[in-house]
């Protein structure tokens, strides 16, 4: 069983995303599993989070949850697994993307990703957003990966 | 399994999920040029055919393949060996 031997929780997350402030849509990785190609993270919607709508995250903002989580993941699997440098990835396509609610400011969300599927540089990201043990939203994410 | 049902089966899915026009399945048919399958489409196929035919397909095991009546003859080899 390959394990990752640091408090995952402690990672500053703005070394693995592409992304910057205030354009982040993840505070914490909690949970990071190799093996099982797994990684979940939280993200509290606060006052000035970006891409809300009427108070609630919109569609495009819980997208992004998914899209950082899964940026996450790879980069991570990448630098401590695989021992590679950072390779920047691109959604190519989002797939049975079902909304259940749009949260609101002051909501919780975990994030949950499994990777399914993986050929050459595509692969396939299977992400499920909850708050407070709902399913806020699901589908799925195909990635490309940039090879330098 | 029959090469017939390899490629009902095949067919099916390029139709119902990639969205390719049935005339234009042919074993000569070019994957990429003439059915407009790209790397983006290509790991659907990847997941079908795990699980309809129950196994991975190999990126490096691709490289020749690039008609799909080579790939019809790719599906029959793994699935009969």
């Amino acid at each position: 069983m390959t394990k990752l031997n640091f408090d995952i929780t402690n990672l500053n997350i703005m070394d693995f995303l592409p992304q910057k402030t205030p354009f982040v849509f993840v505070d914490h990785v909690i949970e990071l599993e190799p093996d099982q190609k797994r990684c979940v993270t939280q993200f509290l919607i606060k006052e000035d989070t970006l891409l809300m709508d009427q108070g609630h995250l919109s569609e495009g903002g819980l997208v992004e949850v998914v899209a950082q989580t899964c940026a996450l993941y790879l980069g991570i699997f990448n630098k401590y697994i695989l021992h590679k440098e950072i390779q920047v990835g691109f959604i190519g396509a989002i797939k049975k993307f079902i909304i259940f609610e749009l949260p609101k400011q002051g909501n919780l969300l975990t994030t949950e990703v499994l990777i399914t599927t993986e050929f050459g540089d595509m692969k396939i990201a299977y992400g499920t957003i909850k708050c407070a043990g709902r399913d806020v939203a699901h589908g799925e994410f195909k990635i490309a990966i940039r090879n330098e | 399994m029959e090469r017939s049902e390899i490629i009902e089966k095949i067919n099916l899915f390029l139709i119902e999920e990639i969205e390719i026009e049935e005339e234009l399945l042919n074993e000569e048919a070019l994957l990429k040029e003439d059915l407009g399958i790209d790397s983006l489409d290509f790991v659907d196929v990847v997941v079908i055919v795990e699980r309809e035919f129950g196994f991975k397909i190999k990126p490096e095991e691709m490289t020749n393949v690039k008609t799909l009546g080579a790939f019809y003859d790719y599906i029959e080899k793994k699935v009969n060996s």
